[in-house]
Formats: C-alpha cells, sequence, structure tokens
C-alpha cells in the first residue's frame, strides 16, 4: 500500500470516528466539510476521467440543494429528496457534457462551465421568487428513510448520510484501480487518442463521467441542505466552485483522494484563518497561488506512490505536464 | 412611440457595453493568444480601473479624467508586479497551473479591495453632463464620449500590434520563441509588455465605467465569464474577432433590453452563446488571423 493510499484510508478512518468521538459542533462543522468535499471530489473526477476541468462544479451542488428542498416542501421522503437531486444534477451534466466533451481544447470546455454556472447564478439570482434570492429558502424539520425518522441538521444520521457515499466513492476508486475498469477509465482520462484507437468509446465515457460528477456534486448539495437546513442563491457562485479547485489543487488534482486531502487541510484552515481575519479570501487566495508555484502536484502527488522510502523524483512540473496519470496536456 | 424610443436608447447602451466588453476582451485575449495564460485575474484589474477610478474622484478629489488616469496607470503598473510576482513564474507551465494561480490572484486582488475600500458601491458623476439628440433620442453624452474613446484605444492598440516594431516582436515572439531569443527578442520582457497593455486595457475599462454603473469589489466577476466566451467564440488567439464579437454581444443585449428587464437581456444574450458553443466549438472566426 503506497503512503498517499495509507494515508486517505487514514482520513477516512478518522472522519468514520468522529460523530461517535466528538461533541454536536465538530459534528457540524465535519458534515459540512464533507459535503463540500463531494464538489472537490467530483471535480477532480471530472479532470481526471473526461479531461475537464470543471468550474461549474457549484452549480451542480446548488442545484441538488435546491431539488432536494423543493421536493421536501413537496412532501416527499429523504430518499426521493436525494435521487431527485442526483438524477436533476446528473441531467445536467449530460447537457452540459453533450457540449464540453465535444471540445478539444481544453480551455474551451473551462470556459463554457464558467459559462453556465454564470447563467445560472444570475437566474438564481433574477428568478427570486422560486429561489428566494440571497436569502434563500428554509428545509425545517425533518423526514423519512425506510421507516426511520431523520431530523435535519447536523446529526449523527445526517452525517452517515454525508459521508458513507463519498467514503464508497473512495474505497471504490481505490479498489478499482487496478481492474480493468479502473486501467480503461485512466486510459480515457490519460490519452484519448489511444484510448480510441484500442477501440474504447472516449467520448461516451468522458460524458458518463461528466454526468456522474454532477450527480456526484448534487449529492453533497442535497446532504448540505439537509445538514444546514437552508438554501440559497449563494450556493450557486462560481467562488464555491472556486473553493473546490482550491481544495482539489491542494490536495492533488491528478489523485482522487486529493480532494479528500484538500478538504481535510484547507477547509479547517480557512474556518480558523476566518476567525482571526475576516477577508478569509485573501488567504485562499495566496493558498491557490502557493499551490500552483510551488507544489502544484499537491499533497497527494507529493507523497506519490511512495513506499519504504522511495522517493518520486520527477518534478512537479513534469507531471503536471503529464497530466491526470501522466497524460500529455495540451491547451 | 415609447417602445422605438426604448429600442433606439437600448441599442445605444448595447454599443457602449459592447465597446467596453470588446476593450477587456482584447485584453483578455492578448494575455491569452499571444502568451497561452487563461488570466483569470484579468477581471479583477477592469474592477480595479473602476474602483481606484471612484476612490480617486470621490476621497481625494480629483477630477474625473485625471482620477481615471490615475486609476488606469495604477492597474498597468499592478499589472506588470503581478507577471513579475506570478504570471512570469507559470506562463510555460501547463493550462491549469495558469489557471490556478491567476484564480488565486482574482481572489486576493478582489478580497484586498473589499478590506480596503469596503463592500459599498461607490457612484461617481459622469464629467460630461449634456446630452445628445440622436434619431429623436436624448443619449447621454458621456456614453458616446465612451464610445468614443474606446474605439480610439482599439484602433491605437491595433495600430501599435500592426505597424510597430515593438507589435510584430509581440505577435511573433509567441510563435518562434527560440528564434525570437537568438534575434535578440526577449520574450520575458514581450511577456512583460502584454499583460501591462492587457490590464490597461481592462483598468481603462473599468475607469470609463465607472460613471455608468459605479464601483464595486465584486463588479469583475460579472464580466468574467462573458470576457471568456468572447474571445473563445471569437477563436482564440483571434485578438479581433474578440472585439467583434464583444460588440455583436453588447447590441445583443441592448436590443433584448428593450423588450425584458435588464437582468433577462443579460441572461438572453449569455445563453445564445451555448449553441454557438457547441456547433462551434473553436470560436466562429477561428479561421481568420488577428
Amino acid at each position: 500500500m503506497s503512503v498517499r493510499t495509507a494515508l486517505g484510508v487514514v482520513a477516512l478512518l478518522v472522519l468514520a470516528v468522529m460523530p461517535f468521538v466528538t461533541g454536536p459542533y465538530a459534528v457540524f462543522v465535519c458534515a459540512q466539510m464533507i459535503t463540500l468535499i463531494y464538489i472537490a471530489a467530483s471535480l477532480q473526477m471530472s479532470f481526471a476521467y473526461a479531461r475537464i476541468l470543471s468550474f461549474m462544479q457549484g452549480t451542480f451542488f446548488g442545484l441538488g440543494s435546491y431539488v432536494a428542498c423543493v421536493t421536501h416542501g413537496s412532501g416527499f421522503t429523504l430518499p426521493v429528496m436525494l435521487l431527485a437531486a442526483v438524477a436533476a444534477s446528473g441531467v445536467l451534466g449530460v447537457v452540459v457534457g453533450l457540449v464540453v466533451t465535444r471540445m478539444k481544447a481544453a480551455h474551451t470546455a473551462v470556459i463554457c462551465t464558467l459559462l453556465v454556472a454564470t447563467i445560472v447564478l444570475m437566474c438564481a439570482n433574477s428568478f427570486v421568487g422560486i429561489t428566494g434570492g440571497e436569502d434563500g429558502l428554509s428545509l425545517r424539520g425533518g423526514s423519512y428513510m425506510f421507516g426511520l425518522a431523520v431530523a435535519f441538521g447536523a446529526n449523527r444520521i445526517t452525517y452517515c448520510f454525508a459521508f458513507l457515499p463519498l467514503a464508497a466513492y473512495f474505497i471504490f476508486v481505490m479498489l478499482a484501480e487496478r481492474t480493468t475498469f479502473g486501467v480503461v477509465m485512466k486510459a480515457v482520462g490519460s490519452n484519448e487518442v489511444r484510448a480510441a484507437q484500442l477501440g474504447y468509446q472516449v467520448w461516451l465515457r468522458h460524458l458518463a463521467v461528466f454526468a456522474a460528477a454532477g450527480g456526484m456534486a448534487g449529492y453533497g448539495g442535497a446532504m448540505n441542505a439537509v445538514v444546514l437546513e437552508h438554501v440559497s442563491s449563494a450556493l450557486f457562485d462560481p467562488n464555491l466552485s472556486l473553493t473546490a479547485v482550491l481544495w482539489t489543487a491542494v490536495g492533488g488534482l491528478a489523485h482522487p483522494f486529493g480532494a479528500l486531502f484538500g478538504g481535510l487541510l484547507v477547509f479547517p484552515l480557512t474556518e480558523l484563518a476566518a476567525r482571526a481575519f475576516k477577508y478569509v479570501d485573501i488567504v485562499v487566495g495566496a493558498l491557490l497561488i502557493a499551490a500552483a508555484l510551488l507544489f502544484p502536484q499537491g499533497i497527494a502527488g507529493l507523497v506519490g506512490e511512495r513506499r519504504l522510502g522511495h522517493f518520486n523524483r520527477r518534478s512537479s512540473k513534469e507531471m503536471l505536464a503529464e497530466g491526470p496519470e501522466g497524460r500529455s496536456q495540451t491547451a | 412611440m415609447d417602445f422605438s424610443y426604448a429600442l433606439i436608447f437600448q441599442t445605444f447602451n448595447g454599443v457602449v457595453w459592447g465597446l467596453i466588453f470588446a476593450l477587456i476582451a482584447l485584453g483578455l485575449s492578448l494575455t491569452f493568444g499571444l502568451m497561452n495564460l487563461m488570466n483569470v485575474a484579468h477581471a479583477s484589474f477592469y474592477m480595479l480601473g473602476a474602483v481606484l477610478t471612484a476612490q480617486f474622484v470621490t476621497r481625494l478629489g480629483l477630477g474625473f479624467w485625471s482620477g481615471a488616469a490615475l486609476a488606469t496607470i495604477s492597474v498597468g503598473g499592478l499589472g506588470m508586479v503581478v507577471n513579475r510576482l506570478v504570471l512570469a513564474r507559470v506562463v510555460d507551465s501547463p493550462p491549469v497551473i495558469g489557471l490556478l494561480a491567476t484564480a488565486g490572484l482574482l481572489l486576493v486582488i478582489e478580497s484586498s479591495t473589499l478590506a480596503t475600500f469596503g463592500a459599498v458601491p461607490v457612484s461617481v458623476d459622469p464629467p460630461v453632463d449634456a446630452t445628445f439628440s440622436i434619431f429623436g433620442v436624448d443619449y447621454p453624452g458621456y456614453r458616446l464620449v465612451v464610445a468614443g474613446l474606446a474605439v480610439a484605444i482599439l484602433i491605437v492598440t491595433f495600430l501599435l500590434l500592426r505597424f510597430t516594431r515593438f507589435g510584430l516582436w509581440m505577435r511573433a515572439a509567441p510563435q518562434q520563441r527560440e528564434l525570437a531569443l537568438i534575434s535578440g527578442v526577449s520574450s520575458g520582457r514581450i511577456n512583460t509588455a502584454t499583460v501591462i497593455i492587457g490590464s490597461l486595457l481592462a483598468g481603462v475599462a473599468g475607469a470609463l465605467v465607472a460613471p455608468i454603473a459605479g464601483a464595486h469589489f465584486q463588479m469583475g466577476s460579472s464580466v468574467l465569464a462573458v470576457a471568456f466566451t468572447v474571445i473563445v467564440v471569437g477563436g482564440a488567439g483571434n485578438l479581433w474577432g474578440a472585439v467583434v464579437i464583444a460588440i455583436l454581444l453588447g447590441v445583443v443585449r441592448g436590443v433584448a433590453a428593450a423588450f425584458m428587464t435588464p437582468s433577462e437581456a443579460e441572461i438572453l444574450s449569455l445563453v445564445l452563446l451555448l449553441p454557438v458553443l457547441l456547433l462551434r466549438p473553436d470560436g466562429i472566426l477561428a479561421k481568420a488571423r488577428s
């Protein structure tokens, strides 16, 4: 087991026991952080396997939040709320994916996701009657899941609903890494020309990954709404996606655990900084610059595949030039 | 009568905004086309142009034109510093690194502006009070001045790039960096000049906008996606394609504003760009040469 994988497993174990050994405030903070890690993890998925650095993962997240809120308001139970959030975000992912996966240049796809995110934010701010605008909508009370009563807010049950699917995703990626499926997914994310020559449906897989990443962020958004009991148009702000980019960049864009490492490191740091310093985005921005200049491969890249004291001797620029899993990056 | 008045008025508004977008997009297109750098922080240069102008006029009591000039120069200076500290270090890196670093810059500049000048939007009185009657519509004179100045700046930039030796270097160096270097042209200096010109263009656009839309620390974010989309639709690397698309976008937005609210018109104009990105992902003017 590599150091990176071991660190990832330890991080997951710590998060798993967290609600049983800490107080309500820690559960609230961690549950919020976990829901936000969905954005970072979905961004990493999109970048690593679909070659799209998406600036609209926050949009999927916000859509999931609103769908959960609206379905709850319509009297549906928690499973329907979560499924509807995933489905709506996934469908948006398919629609946008149909456009962005056709784009050959990486920058065009980035810009397209940024454009869609901006349009959705404008719509959310314009149609205040539906979205509640910046004041937002409340999600009060609770719901049921297979007969089990689930109170909204941060508690052990909602924590588990937030954490378990995320943990399952990371474990799945870890286990699938060396399977045929995992290798093929790496291939279509690393070198689409070669993968296509080998007979794989690259475009379809990119589309499926982008849609799945959307659905994943949507689930995180739904759970965020459940934990915070509130949604607002601020969820659609591209700055939320930018925060996810930061987490993933600090953690490591090229490896799934990067999103986890980035979230676990940056979220507490920014929360602490926010207590001492009002304008915490200065710290966030400085971190982003530092991450880009000093360790562009992120924490996951720094620890790399190191085993028993072996260091990855490739420079950070070489690693990023190769992109996720060694693919060549061209604009 | 009222509708045709509104249509003509909003069309003029659209042209003015289109020219302002063109200034922003041209600056962005310069760093993108000549340095292959997606400079997300470009939007904050535009914002700073407006905020600094408003601060120079309201706090220091400077006249509008001197305040706008000082703000533009300050933004150009900041561009030079930012280039030295960050951009020059990421220009030869993979695109994603430049994107991350400039996104960080955007956050730092926006938040620093918030911390320094506050969150309250500042309005600036236009330096030209007169209105002019055009096609039966009384149109604010300042906006016509802005349109004229924007056209003049675009022409000067075109002449600089097309007919001066420096412009030739700027266009040539990105194509053959090694050849440029052995010919005595430093790509580092060319990049610095590109960033300074780009930031000056964004800064002057912000300064000119201040009396029209006020100044606010988040105003850059609202033009970011528009500016990037404009340069993609115009054809990445095609400087004048971006200018043409920016003006067209402004006109569409202006005409649409006669039929709906300004916010809805803004949304519509952006939605209209989506099919273009789908059908011509490399831009509708991709084959044209700048």
